[in-house]
């Protein structure tokens, strides 16, 4: 084993492996930064690049350039509110606030430097026991699923803002849209009005941008019009005196944060129907959950950036595991990655870890010191991309909503996404306006497929097996995860009544 | 100065946008390729077909850029270029199973001949779907040539001890319920009309659980949730490393990639046929000199060196089929299909 890592470290000392790398976790940053240009867009434009490299070059740069848009996401997300990929989604809830509080830079110091713990701590987790990992993401079947899917639906309480009834609303229509296409099992077109672009589905990443940006520059232009002032900051006053990252004493209280969220992350990664996008609500509920101050979620909290930052690193890391052992791809971007190691003659299973082992633990290492270069270019750019915040928003309104229509249309070549997004837009400005929360409604949307199809699977396969109780009691990590819905949708009621209690008998006395 | 600041960082963000596109080059043409089809209603009626083709060719991929078809048709692009001395760009517009791309081609695409789509069986058996039926049937595409043929296999895994081969899998399914994976359980799905014709010709009783595609199927036969695996034999190339192993293939001859699998008439169960197959058609309408050409273009693209190379590391099938002999093809699979289904014509 230690002599493979070493193996693997010897077969990155060349020019052309190294080259690869920097071009990877440098190009994945500005794909990941554009909002609609996801890490799989990235990872397969590269793939047509890599037919000239030799194996270990080909495959550092493309697990590189997926890590580093996965982190590229949260730049956008935090000075613009605008996600550039579906799993910095959760930063930008956080995110923006610190930006608006003049904190920005802080909090892209802070998502740089949690981004590559997650992202290192997974690819460590990958080097020393992925096979025994590989086989642990067999475990999860469809009822699993769709426990994990339930679970993060848990996860909207926390994200309803000031009213918890318009946060549930949001949720709840969030999973209507969801179920407008085609349904997966039947085959049968359900809300589609005929039309065949909606067959697979509103699709979700010009859905995403259009609430999150175009509502975003929207309500700025309100703003704007309504005689405020013509940036983003409301607090220029710490902008003068700001900092790349935050001072120790306050970086500290993040770590917990960051290690909770690396470790979740990269089992939510291994889990064949999750990712990145899942995983960083999951872990940003989480962060809250076990934060000291979790009033502050939703108002600009740095272990919020944190949380979700490390968690969606780390899942990327989690969902190479079961690719690269058994030939499973957890992710979308995972199974175009599957095509780039086909295509250097590199089949996963087995003979990974035997014939092709120098090659494998080479592209592990790589993924590896990918994710800290990534961290020392993001913090030594975040000084400079960070004043993206005090532009004035005349000038960087146009700049984003152009950014949006490009991004949106290349995703498929399709006006109809454009559409979508420009759609989506102005229902996120009203909910805005109305109060209601947009981040429920993605979640909505993102979990509903997931849960349904699940569900429905799971009634199919508990039938054959003998009903769906004793499947469910033949399966012990789905018997977790059930207790882990109970626990998380329970505890809020629990911990309301017993601190009523203790208010009422404090009265009396 | 503010002012000068955020004016450079815009401009950078537009650079790095121009630096994208750049690279996006083979995903992101659509605009070009928009600009072309205007200007190529002018030309058409004074460019001869006796030089064509006289500017790019545009090919449409119904499924996004990276998967296994998209990367077919990459490689094409870069076999027929050297042919027709025009570059041939790949435009994905996935969606709906291609159905975007094909109504794209059928609807609004010029019949002169710069552009041409991939075709699979989808596009020919959609409109007996009956849960959701397409208006297009086979006549409606111009077929030019078919180059992949992915037959279908059976696989069990190696610690299987109920059934070892087609014939005791048949026997055993008889008696007791199987559970099998498939993608939409419908005529367009190899693996569900794998899993009806065991039902109507054999009596096995089969309970089909749809999934999203091979890897979910796998997925889940490998886990111990399904009981056997049906897939195509480009799905199975690591199946000994994985631990499982092919038992019958649907094909009149045994596949090249897989010696030791006996076809179906070899195991005397019955000599059932299924397969997947890819391959290039234009839409009806098109200068039967421009098909000519086109056919002759795309056998002898199939005949590159480092084409065949580069489909052969994806365990691509090839076998080529052109004009009416590839029609006949895929009808005789369809008819195949429609009687297990037992849909009318």
């Amino acid at each position: 084993m230690l002599q493979n890592i070493l193996l693997g470290f010897a077969q990155l000392a060349s020019w052309d492996v190294l080259l690869a790398l920097l071009i990877g976790t440098a190009g994945g940053m500005i794909v990941g930064a554009l909002p609609g240009f996801s890490a799989a867009m990235g990872v397969s434009l590269l793939i047509p690049l890599t037919y000239g490299m030799n194996g270990t070059a080909a495959l550092v740069m493309l697990t590189a350039m997926y890590t580093s848009a996965i982190y590229g996401g949260s730049i956008t997300a935090i000075l613009c509110h605008t996600p550039g990929t579906p799993a910095s989604a959760a930063t930008a809830i956080d995110g923006f606030q610190l930006t608006k509080q003049g904190r920005g830079m802080e909090a892209m110091g802070v998502a740089t430097v949690s981004s590559a713990i997650g992202g290192t701590v997974s690819a460590i987790i990958m080097l020393f026991v992925a096979p025994a990992l590989g086989k642990f993401s067999l475990k999860f079947s469809v009822l699993e699923y769709f426990l994990l899917a339930v679970f993060g639906l848990t996860v909207i309480a926390s994200l309803a803002g000031e009213n918890i009834v318009k946060g549930l609303f949001s949720g709840v229509l969030g999973l209507l849209l969801g179920c407008v296409g085609l349904d997966a099992l039947a085959g049968v077109p359900r809300m589609t009005m005929g039309n065949i672009n909606l067959e697979d589905g509103i699709n979700f990443v010009p859905a995403l941008i259009g609430l999150f940006s175009v509502a975003q520059v929207m309500s700025l232009a309100y703003d704007v019009h309504h005689g405020k002032t013509g940036s983003v900051i409301e607090d220029e006053e710490n902008l003068k005196h700001s900092r790349v990252l935050p001072p120790w004493k306050e970086t500290k209280t993040l770590i917990p944060s960051q290690i909770r969220s690396s470790l979740v992350g990269t089992i939510v990664g291994i889990v064949p129907a999750a990712g990145a996008g899942v995983s960083s609500w999951i872990c940003y509920s989480l962060g809250k959950r076990f934060s000291k101050h979790p009033e502050k979620f939703g108002h600009g909290a740095m272990d919020g950036v944190a949380s979700c930052e490390a968690g969606n690193n780390a899942a990327t890391g989690g969902a190479l595991i079961p690719l690269i052992t058994l030939g499973l791809p957890g992710s979308s971007v995972a199974a175009i990655l599957m095509g780039g190691l086909m295509i250097h003659g590199l089949t996963p299973g087995a003979s990974m870890f035997t014939k092709n082992a120098p090659t494998t633990y080479g592209i592990m290492v790589g993924f590896l010191i990918a994710n800290i270069l990534m961290g020392l270019i993001g913090l030594f750019a975040a000084r400079y991309i960070a004043r993206v915040s005090s532009a004035p928003m005349g000038l960087l309104g146009p700049v984003i909503v152009c950014l949006c229509c490009i991004g949106t249309f290349a995703i498929r070549n399709n006006m109809f996404d454009v559409l979508v997004m420009l759609v989506f837009g102005l229902i996120g400005f009203v909910l805005k306006r109305c109060g209601f929360a947009a981040p429920p409604l993605i979640l909505g949307m993102v979990l509903s497929d997931i849960c349904e199809n699940n569900w429905r699977r799971t009634l199919i396969l508990a039938g054959a097996k003998g009903g769906l109780f004793k499947y469910f009691i033949g399966r012990p990590i789905a018997i977790v995860l059930f207790l882990l819905v109970l626990v998380s949708f329970l505890s809020p009621i629990i911990m309301n009544a017993v601190s009523k209690k203790a208010k009422s008998s404090a009265l009396e006395k | 100065m503010k002012k000068l600041v955020s004016l450079a960082l815009a401009l950078v963000m537009l650079l790095a946008l121009v630096a994208c596109t750049k690279t996006a080059e083979p995903a992101a043409p659509a605009t070009e390729t928009k600009t072309e089809t205007t200007e190529a209603k002018t030309e058409t009626t004074t460019a001869s077909s006796g030089d064509f083709p006289t500017k790019p060719i545009t090919l449409l991929c119904g499924y996004s850029a990276g998967g296994s078809s998209d990367l077919g048709c990459r490689y094409l692009a870069e076999a027929l270029r050297e042919e027709l001395g025009q570059p041939v760009v790949v435009e994905n517009v996935p969606g709906s199973g291609s159905w975007l791309a094909w109504n794209q081609l059928l609807q609004t695409t010029d019949k002169d001949g710069y552009t041409f789509a991939l075709v699979n069986l989808s596009a020919l058996y959609g409109h007996y779907d009956e849960t959701n039926p397409r208006q297009y049937t086979i006549d409606d595409f111009e077929l030019l040539a078919n180059h992949v043929i992915d037959y279908q296999v059976l696989c069990i895994r190696n610690d299987e001890t109920r059934f070892s081969d087609y014939a005791s899998f048949v026997e055993y399914a008889k008696n007791n319920n199987v559970i099998f994976a498939a993608a939409t359980n419908n005529i367009t799905s190899g693996d569900g009309t794998v899993a009806k014709m065991l039902e109507v010709k054999h009596g096995c009783q089969i309970t089909v659980i749809p999934v999203d595609g091979a890897s979910d199927a796998t997925t889940m036969f490998l886990a111990g949730e399904t009981d056997i695996l049906s897939a195509n034999v480009g799905d199975v190339m690591d199946a000994a490393e994985n631990g499982y192993k092919p038992i019958v293939i649907f094909a009149p001859e045994r596949s090249g990639y897989l010696p030791d699998v006996p076809t179906s008439a070899e195991t005397g169960v019955d000599d059932y046929v299924s397969f997947s197959a890819r391959g290039y058609a234009y839409m009806k309408g098109v200068d039967q000199k421009i098909v000519d050409r086109m056919i002759e273009a795309l056998t002898k693209a199939f005949d590159n060196e480092n084409y065949k190379k580069q489909m052969a590391a994806m365990g691509a099938q090839l076998e080529l089929y052109t004009g009416q002999e590839y029609k006949d093809l895929l009808n005789s699979q369809l008819d195949s299909r429609l009687d297990i289904w037992g849909v009318a014509k």
